[in-house]
C-alpha cells in the first residue's frame, strides 16, 4: 500500500465518525451524507499542504471543510429544513444522526468522552441560545433567518447567538484542540 | 462598569465564523482580520469551540464508505498536475527515430519519477497533518488505552451512597499499583472545596488525591498510584481543596475491590 494511501486511512478511521454524522444531521439524507463524507476527504486530501497548525486543530479544519460541503450541498438542492427542526432543536431534542452512535472500543473512549462532553455542554446552554446556535451551524441559516424563524428580533439572535459561542467556549476550553480535560 | 470592547469588529466573530457574515461587513472584518493578530486568535479560538460541535452526532460509516472515500482520493486530481515537465509543445525534430524513441522512453520515466515525487510528498503532507492532530491527542490516548487494556486492569464501580445520580468509575491496575478513574455528573463544589479520593487499606481511609469535576461535571484522572498493602476499597470525600489526611466528610462514592 502505498504511503500516502496509509495516512489517508488512518485518518478516515478517526474522522469518518464525526464527519459522517456532522453531514447526516445538516443533510439529513444518507446518501447526500456520505457524499460530503467523500467531498470532505478528497479536500482534506488536496488542501493538506494548506494546512497550518499555527491556525487551529486539525479536528477544527477537517469540521470546517465538512461543515461548508454539507450545507453547500444543501443549498444546491434548495433544500432547507423545516420549520418543526427549529421547534424540535429548540425543545432540546436532538435530530437523530441517522446512522448508530459511535461503538465504543477502548481505542475510541476519548472521542466517546468527547462526544458526551459536547453534548453536555451543549444542554446546559438555554434553549433560546442553543437553538440559536443549532440552527446557524447546523442549518447554515443567517441571522435573518434565524429571527423570522423564530420571530425575535435581530438583534436578540445576534445577541444569544453570540453568548452561546462565548458560553460554550468556556464550557469546551478543557476539551481544547484533540485532547481531554 | 462593563469592559466590553468596544471594537465592534470583535462582536462579529461569531458571525464569521459561522460563516454567516456576508457582504460590506465580510470585506470589513476580513480585511481588518488580515492586520489584527487579537482578532485572529479570537477567531481560532471560536472556530475551535465549533469545530468540537461536530462530535455531538457521530454515526458509524459503512465499510463501503472506506472504499468509496479512498478510491475517490486516489483519482483526485491535483492541480499541479497541469504543470507536468513535459507539457510543453514538442517541437518536431529531424532526429532519427531511435533516438525518438529513446527520448520518448526517457520522459515516461522522467514523468513517473515526477508523479512519484508528487506522490511522496503529498503523502508527507497528509502525513503531517495526521502528526500535528495526533501528538496532542497521543499520548493521553496512550495512556488510557495502555491502562483500560492492561490485562490486570479492574473495573470497580464507586457507587453514589446517597440518592444522587453520579458515579464513578475506576480501573485499578494491581500490578502497576495504579488507578484510573472516570468520573460523570458530579455536582460542581464551592470554592476551597474539592473531591478526595481514598483508599481503604486495614480499615483505615488512606488519603489520595484531590480533583474537581469540570463546568458540565466530568473528571478524569489518569495513573493515580495505590498504596501500599491491601487495598480493600476506594472512597471519595469532599474535602478542602488542598486535601485532608483523614476524611472530615461523609463518604458519597464507595466501591469494593476484589481481594488481592
Amino acid at each position: 500500500m502505498r504511503g500516502e494511501q496509509a495516512a489517508m486511512s488512518s485518518f478516515y478511521d478517526r474522522y469518518a465518525p464525526v464527519v459522517l454524522g456532522l453531514a447526516l444531521r445538516i443533510t439529513r439524507e444518507q446518501a447526500d451524507a456520505e457524499d460530503v463524507v467523500v467531498d470532505t476527504f478528497a479536500q482534506v486530501w488536496r488542501d493538506a499542504a494548506r494546512f497550518r497548525e499555527q491556525r487551529g486543530s486539525v479536528s477544527a479544519w477537517v469540521a470546517t471543510i465538512a461543515r461548508s460541503r454539507a450545507l453547500d450541498l444543501l443549498r444546491s438542492r434548495g433544500r432547507r429544513h423545516r420549520l418543526d427542526d427549529a421547534a424540535e432543536a429548540e425543545a432540546g431534542v436532538a435530530p437523530p444522526a441517522m446512522g448508530a452512535s459511535t461503538p465504543s472500543p477502548m481505542g475510541n473512549l476519548l472521542a466517546d468522552e468527547r462526544t458526551r462532553r459536547v453534548q453536555s455542554a451543549m444542554a446546559t446552554l438555554p434553549p433560546a441560545q442553543r437553538s440559536a446556535l443549532e440552527l446557524a451551524y447546523f442549518d447554515g441559516l443567517s441571522q435573518s433567518e434565524i429571527a423570522d424563524r423564530l420571530n425575535e428580533p435581530l438583534g436578540t439572535v445576534k445577541t444569544r447567538m453570540r453568548l452561546g459561542v462565548r458560553r460554550l467556549r468556556e464550557l469546551l476550553a478543557p476539551l481544547g484542540p484533540g485532547g481531554t480535560a | 462598569m462593563s469592559e466590553m470592547p468596544v471594537d465592534p469588529m470583535h462582536d462579529l466573530v461569531e458571525e464569521y465564523a459561522l460563516g454567516i457574515l456576508d457582504g460590506a461587513a465580510r470585506t470589513e472584518f476580513e480585511t481588518r482580520l488580515a492586520r489584527d493578530p487579537v482578532l485572529q486568535k479570537e477567531l481560532a479560538a471560536t472556530m475551535e469551540t465549533l469545530g468540537v460541535l461536530a462530535f455531538s452526532t457521530p454515526a458509524v460509516p459503512t465499510p463501503q464508505l472506506k472504499d468509496r472515500v479512498l478510491a475517490h482520493v486516489a483519482m483526485t486530481p491535483r492541480a499541479d498536475t497541469a504543470v507536468l515537465p513535459f507539457a510543453a509543445p514538442v517541437r518536431r525534430s529531424r532526429a532519427p527515430l531511435w533516438l525518438g524513441a529513446a527520448l520518448a522512453a526517457s520522459l515516461l520515466v522522467i514523468a513517473k519519477l515526477w508523479f512519484d515525487l508528487r506522490d511522496a510528498q503529498h503523502a508527507a503532507e497528509t502525513a503531517r497533518v495526521a502528526a500535528v492532530d495526533g501528538s496532542r491527542a497521543l499520548a493521553q490516548r496512550d495512556s488510557v488505552i495502555a491502562q483500560l487494556t492492561d490485562p490486570a486492569a479492574e473495573l470497580v464501580t464507586l457507587a453514589a451512597t446517597g440518592a444522587a445520580k453520579p458515579v464513578i468509575k475506576a480501573y485499578v491496575n494491581r500490578t502497576r499499583r495504579s488507578v484510573m478513574l472516570s468520573a460523570a455528573l458530579l455536582e460542581t463544589l464551592p470554592a476551597g472545596r474539592a473531591y478526595q479520593l481514598w483508599f481503604i487499606v486495614d480499615g483505615k481511609p488512606v488519603p489520595s488525591v484531590t480533583f474537581k469535576s469540570d463546568s458540565v461535571g466530568h473528571a478524569l484522572l489518569r495513573d493515580v498510584a495505590m498504596p501500599a498493602g491491601a487495598v480493600a476499597a476506594a472512597a471519595v470525600t469532599v474535602e478542602p481543596e488542598a486535601g485532608s489526611t483523614a476524611p472530615t466528610s461523609p463518604v458519597l462514592f464507595l466501591g469494593k475491590l476484589a481481594t488481592e
